[in-house]
């Protein structure tokens, strides 16, 4: 138990000294660490301790999607290694191999930010909401390239990550409106497109992201407006949700709430069917939804 | 929007594939001459230019000498990017670099001893985790390379002469007896796909002459040649008539990556109208038309292209000449959930399996040059 | 595209006949001054790239093989950036000789050299070194072809395209009226417009209407100077001296068909087909603009095929040129809060500032224009360095110019290559940045001279210049129909001011006797070459034989007016001198009535040719010029005329003493 409580400390620590980590990274981070303290002697001892700690890790009030699909990312790594060698050969190379998968990772949000910059044009108006890393980046990169374009943010409660967004775009130099969430219709209109990030993305192309999303989805299919994901791929999970009952109830709430009573609680994210997405710009490249469950299936086969 | 009336420009942005300068002294000659012809219209359709391109490089692969399978790809790759860069709105040029290109990764691996290591061209999730490093650099001697790779592009080539006709073959399965068929323009593809399917069923095609650019009348005229019951109709009648076609059938210049067409205008009304009256739309397209490009914006970059306005007004319309901004664009983007269905040389696919027949047509980090 | 089968057409055609053009590099005119002192006419941009590239572009694309670039003026520059282009290149689809002649002045100068050369070896093309055009020439060639076979004597096919009479696309130079037989599309009459102008009448000789089922007069054609030439044209160039321009050509076979056994052939272009030659500013903006709106398809900016000029087309006909990587240095286009409006063309590596606004005009590569700078309706050519708060409408900017802060450049204010205008100049005139040979140039700034047009041959010169100066802003009356409303009143006012008096074909022809006569005398020319040059001027400007007459003789008798000193001692040695000339045109009674007509004229309004008239008369009498049933006619009718009271009464002795010489000699007979 005690190891568990370091672990949830130690990723804690991490996301709380570095404000440019995502959680799925940080959970990542954490389980190398773990890795390298632990004493295991067994493959299956070493699974056993990985599962707790992941539990510890999905236990604090960090958004819980991209812990999920970043732990699972790591285990399946873990599995995946060849096990022709003696255990300690084994770890060795699984933590040399750790540090490069780290690496790719920690690469994938620059991927991104290029691969989906060009398609912000000059002179464009672009909506997003809630806060998110890659779109960040993604439009720090097109204003790198002088491109001149405005940006909607939503306040985004109940958190009001919006408020963090929209300071931030304003400290690169892009112009950019803080609006109500309500007022997503009312802005619809003069938009060109949507641009948004997710915490996770489920198997059938939808997505999972802050509380909101969906309905912005909506309103951009119903005005005709694209609809664009940025993602790294850590984030892609193995869930197919049906709609938004079906979600894991810690994916909507944080840990501490999971035990109140949830019909009077707000969730955190909401489920966008891949219907309302036009395109997902991950570090695999441009995706459309349906190429996501492709993807999963090339890992988890 | 106010960059309706005005275009504001922003301070160029300097991405890859516009501040590259190629020294000209390394590109073939017969490719300076080629992109010359084919842009004073020297080349009839996307079919000739696109096997034409095939040749080229066929040709540059047979005349020069490689030291390993990195130097062939280098030479392909210089010479894919300037056709690319000249021909903007011909992606199947570009394309046909693409396939060429991954011809020659398939023969090194091919050729390599170490046949076990399977060259996965996708970056996934799953090298990702594997941490397999992609780092193959093509320097190894591979012997006969060559005569491989070009015995590979005579099959391929093969390939693309049959793609029409294989895609006519498929016209049985799609023209039933009594339909009413609705097409536009003049596209090969679609007039031996029709011609095919006439000779065992009997239906009635509806074509929309697409002025001024479209020739549809050249169509009709070409199908009521092999019997056909052939009725042209005026753009503005497309709407109107939708109700009472059974099938659209209609080919394209272009598939984008994400299953969007860039094809002749009035595609995009064609494929509304069928939308709205829930008729299927069934687009022919040959492998060589799937480009790994998105559309980013209508005003993108070599997206569309524009013609001397004269069929929209006569020069000699003098009063109105200065004062009327006349365009006479040649594309029209349609999205892809206009689409019902592609037709290839392969088979029918739904437009967001799109993006699955390019991962396996093209390598990826071929897609951009 | 028609174009698209010029593949099969060049395989139909013969193989041994290759398809030969003939371009002419120079335009032979002062049009473009300042710009053409240093540079050849055809090297001057348009849209960024350079006239002769544009035809030669055309040419090639339009099957022609074999071209000859003949060059008179700047012959190095002209060879020079021919063995940089790619037409010097090995590969080039067109084989392009250059024949240099630094003598030639004329169109018709460089024929007769052509023709002495003997290069030529079937039908041609012939076309100005200045062309846009898009049309494939193969089919025009083959209707050549075909009307030969049925008319022996075709000598030129001339390429007109339609426009309608006022539209943008008519430069006035080049408005005409044609009259053309619908069965054999022979041209049967033609006349430039612009003398008719006043009357509104076209006088169209019987015989042309006369014998023929239909023919058509268009109006509303214009020529493109291009022209398919039979191989006979060149020996035509070389027997008739006064050939000097196509325009001589043209009228002088029409005159006289029989005599020299030609005909020419009409074409009109479809809509779907551009041709236009580059030889005013008129024709330099309109063609600018037709390139722009995309008329000459596929030769449009974004389409050339220079892979380093690759241009961006853009919503509202504006072009960008993309960025090129020189030699290590990163040229961008670089452009902030600017705004770049319709039909705008800006090439590589040019800079424009802060609230700069660019309409309807083209900027070329690498040029600084500075922030508030105002560039409308206008050209700045590459290298050219626009500073802070300018403005420029309706102006050219030559290459590598400086214009200085807060300069005001308007309504057709022609800057040569390299000028450097000083710091808030205002002006509308021409500026070229060196003295010349003349150094009598006002200055304006450190390289900025005020050109001196040669006026001083005539006030007609004078006008014409004024027409080319008007040039440039007096057609954009109608696209300012658009603009903001005060800018269309000032136009309205501009537009009276540029129609300029337009000079009949008669007193053009005056004057150029006048000339001609001067010159001949002063330099003591022989009288038969002097007649030559006179019979050229009349086919020049469509003059009648009687007017001819009458404007010699006017001319001869007006000579001594214009040399210093009195009147009457200089009379005698020019009344000798041009005795060859009075045979020559006073050849019949009409002629001697015009010959009269024309000193009576003169006469009552110089008093010191009225008292020499008896001796003149009388000296034209003993030179068997005039005989004296004419004399005596013309004396009769001169009774009771007033204002002919002081000539009858001059006359009279001289007329006394013909009647009495007349009596006498009938008494003799008998």
């Amino acid at each position: 138990m005690d190891a568990q409580g370091e672990v949830a400390d130690y990723f804690s620590a991490i996301l709380r000294k570095d404000n440019d980590v995502s959680a799925g990274i940080a959970a990542i981070r954490t389980l190398l660490h773990f890795l390298e303290k632990d004493n295991s002697n067994t493959m299956q001892e070493l699974d056993n301790k990985l599962s707790k700690a992941i539990a510890a890790m999905r236990k604090t009030d960090h958004p819980v999607t991209s812990v999920a699909s970043g732990t699972e990312l790591f285990q399946r790594f873990i599995t995946l290694t060849p096990l022709d060698m003696s255990f300690d050969q084994c770890k060795a190379s699984m933590l040399e191999r750790g540090k490069h998968f780290l690496n790719k990772l920690t690469e994938s949000r620059d991927k991104v930010a290029k691969t989906a910059a060009p398609f912000i044009v000059d002179g464009s108006k672009i909506l997003t909401h809630s806060k998110s890393r890659v779109v960040l980046q993604t439009m720090k990169e097109a204003a790198k390239a002088n491109k001149r374009f405005t940006v909607f943010v939503t306040q985004s409660s109940p958190d009001k990550s919006g408020e963090i967004m929209c300071k931030e775009l304003e400290a690169a130099h892009i112009p950019c409106t803080l609006i109500l969430d309500s007022a997503m219709g009312y802005v619809m209109e003069q938009v060109d497109m949507v641009m948004v990030g997710a915490e996770g993305v489920v198997e059938s192309g939808g997505i999972i992201n802050k509380i909101g999303s969906y309905t912005m989805a909506m309103c951009s299919k119903e005005l005709k407006k694209p609809f664009y994901v940025l993602t790294e791929s850590f984030k892609f999970v193995r869930i197919y949700p049906l709609n938004q009952q079906n979600l894991p109830k810690e994916f909507k709430y944080s840990a501490s709430k999971l035990q109140k009573d949830l019909s009077k609680e707000h969730p955190m994210v909401d489920y966008t069917p891949p219907a309302y997405i036009t395109l997902l710009f991950t570090d695999l490249g441009i995706l459309t939804p349906s190429a996501v469950s492709d993807e999963l299936i090339k890992l988890y086969l | 929007m106010d960059f309706n009336n005005k275009t504001r420009i922003a301070k160029h942005l300097k991405s890859p594939n516009m501040t590259f300068d190629e020294p000209k002294g390394k590109i073939h000659k017969s490719f300076l001459r080629f992109v010359t012809d084919v842009k004073q219209g020297k080349y009839h359709g996307s079919f000739e230019i696109t096997s034409k391109t095939v040749d080229l490089l066929k040709q540059l692969i047979t005349d020069e000498n490689f030291s390993n399978a990195q130097g062939m790809m280098d030479t392909i790759r210089t010479h894919g990017r300037y056709l690319h860069k000249a021909l903007p709105v011909h992606a199947s040029v570009g394309n046909m670099a693409r396939r060429v290109l991954k011809i020659v990764r398939e023969e090194y691996a091919a050729g390599r001893e170490n046949k076990s290591e399977e060259l996965d061209p996708q970056d996934s999730l799953h090298k990702i985790v594997t941490s397999v490093d992609i780092g193959e650099d093509y320097s190894s001697p591979v012997p006969d390379l060559k005569s491989g790779v070009l015995e590979h592009i005579s099959e391929f080539q093969m390939e693309l002469e049959t793609s029409i006709d294989n895609i006519a073959q498929q016209a049985q399965e799609h023209i039933h007896s009594n339909e009413i068929i609705l097409t536009l323009g003049m596209s090969h593809v679609v007039e031996s796909f029709l011609r095919k399917a006439a000779a065992h069923r009997k239906f009635d095609v509806i074509v929309v002459d697409c002025e001024p650019l479209g020739k549809g009348h050249e169509l009709a005229v070409s199908l009521a040649k092999s019997k056909i019951n052939t009725t042209v109709i005026g753009d503005n009648a497309i709407f109107g008539i939708m109700s009472r076609v059974n099938k659209v059938i209609i080919g394209t210049h272009t598939v984008m990556a994400n299953g969007g067409l860039r094809a002749l205008t009035s595609c995009h009304s064609v494929a509304l109208a069928a939308k709205h009256c829930s008729v299927p739309v069934i687009v022919l397209a040959p492998m060589y038309k799937l480009t790994p490009q998105y559309l980013c914006s209508y005003d993108q970059d070599a997206f569309n292209s524009y013609v001397a306005p004269d069929g929209v007004l006569d020069f000699s319309d003098h009063p109105t000449l200065s004062q009327i901004k006349r365009y006479c664009p040649v594309f029209d983007y349609v999205p892809p959930e206009l689409v019902t269905l592609f037709i290839s040389n392969t088979g029918g696919h739904a437009p967001s399996y799109v993006y699955r027949l390019l991962s396996e047509l093209y390598h990826p980090d071929d897609y951009e040059f | 595209m028609s174009r698209n089968k010029s593949n099969k057409d060049l395989d139909s055609l013969k193989k041994e006949d290759v398809v030969q053009a003939v371009v002419v590099a120079d335009n032979f005119s002062d049009a473009f001054v300042p710009l053409t002192n240093e540079t050849p006419s055809c090297l001057l941009p348009l849209v960024n790239t350079c006239l002769l590239d544009h035809t030669l572009e055309w040419l090639s694309n339009s099957g022609v093989q074999e071209a000859f670039l003949f060059c008179s003026r700047h012959v190095e520059k002209v060879k020079e950036h021919i063995r940089k282009s790619k037409w010097g290149d090995s590969t080039s689809p067109l084989l392009l000789n250059t024949i240099v002649s630094e003598t030639c002045l004329t169109l018709g100068d460089a024929m007769r050299d052509l023709d002495a050369k003997g290069l030529i070896r079937g039908d041609f093309i012939l076309v100005m070194g200045d062309t846009v055009a898009n049309v494939n020439l193969l089919p025009i060639l083959e209707k050549h072809r075909k009307l030969q076979k049925v008319d022996k004597g075709l000598a030129m096919t001339v390429v007109y395209k339609y426009a309608g009479p006022s539209h943008v696309g008519r430069a006035p130079q080049d408005d005409v009226l044609v009259a053309v037989d619908k069965k054999t599309s022979k041209i049967l009459f033609h006349q430039k417009r612009i003398a008719s102008n006043d009357n509104k009448k076209v006088h169209i000789p019987m015989e042309v209407i006369l014998d023929r089922p239909s023919i058509d007069i268009y109006n509303d054609v214009i020529d493109t100077h291009v022209s398919i030439c039979s191989v006979s044209v060149l020996p035509l160039f070389s027997d008739n001296f006064d050939f000097q321009t196509r325009e001589d050509f043209i009228k002088g076979l029409l005159m006289n068909e029989e005599i020299l056994a030609s005909s020419l052939a009409a074409y009109c272009l479809s809509d779907r087909e551009y041709a236009a030659s580059v030889n005013s500013w008129h024709m330099y903006k309109n063609v600018t603009q037709n390139m722009i709106h995309r008329w000459t398809f596929p030769l449009v900016p974004d389409m050339f095929t220079n892979e380093k000029e690759i241009y961006q087309y853009l919503r509202g006909n504006v072009y960008k040129q993309h960025p090129v990587t020189l030699a290590s240095v990163e040229c961008f286009l670089y452009i902030r809060s600017s705004i770049i409006e319709d039909d705008t063309v800006i090439g590589g590596g040019s800079e424009v500032g802060e609230s700069s606004t660019i309409r309807r005009s083209v900027v070329g590569r690498n040029c600084h224009i500075g922030n508030g700078v105002k560039i409308e309706d206008s050209y700045v050519w590459d290298g050219c360095i626009i500073k802070d708060n300018c403005t420029i409408q309706r102006s050219v900017v030559g290459s590598n110019c400086v214009v200085g802060e807060g300069s005001v450049l308007s309504q057709g204010c022609i800057l040569g290559q390299g000028v450097q205008c000083p710091p808030g100049y205002t002006g509308n005139t021409r500026l070229q940045s060196c003295q010349g040979d003349d150094d009598d140039l006002d200055m304006v700034g450190d390289a900025a001279y005020i050109v001196k047009l040669d006026n001083d041959d005539s006030d007609s010169e004078d006008d014409e210049n004024q027409q080319i100066w008007s040039d440039l802003y007096c057609s954009n009356q109608i696209e300012e129909v658009d603009g903001d409303s005060d800018e269309s009143s000032e136009m309205s006012d501009e537009s009276d001011r540029s129609i300029s008096p337009v000079l009949d074909d008669t007193k053009l022809f005056y004057n150029e006797v006048v000339d001609s006569l001067k010159r001949g005398y002063e330099d003591k020319l022989h009288c038969d070459n002097l007649i030559l040059e006179i019979n050229s001027s009349r086919y020049a400007y469509n003059v009648s034989m009687r007017e001819v007459n009458l404007l010699v003789v006017k001319a001869i008798l007006n000579l001594p007016k214009l040399e210093s000193g009195s009147y009457l001692p200089q009379l005698w040695p020019l009344q000798t001198y041009f005795m060859p000339i009075y045979k020559n045109y006073i050849r019949n009674p009409t002629a001697q009535i015009d010959c009269l007509q024309a000193l009576q004229e003169l006469a009552m309004a110089e008093q010191e040719l009225l008292t020499a008239v008896p001796k003149l008369l009388s000296v034209l009498y003993n030179q068997d010029i005039l005989n004296e049933e004419v004399i005596l006619k013309w004396h009769s009718e001169l009774e009771g005329d007033s204002e002919a009271e002081d000539l009858y009464k001059v006359a009279g002795p001289f007329i006394k003493w013909l009647e009495e010489a007349e009596v006498e000699s009938e008494d003799e007979s008998d």
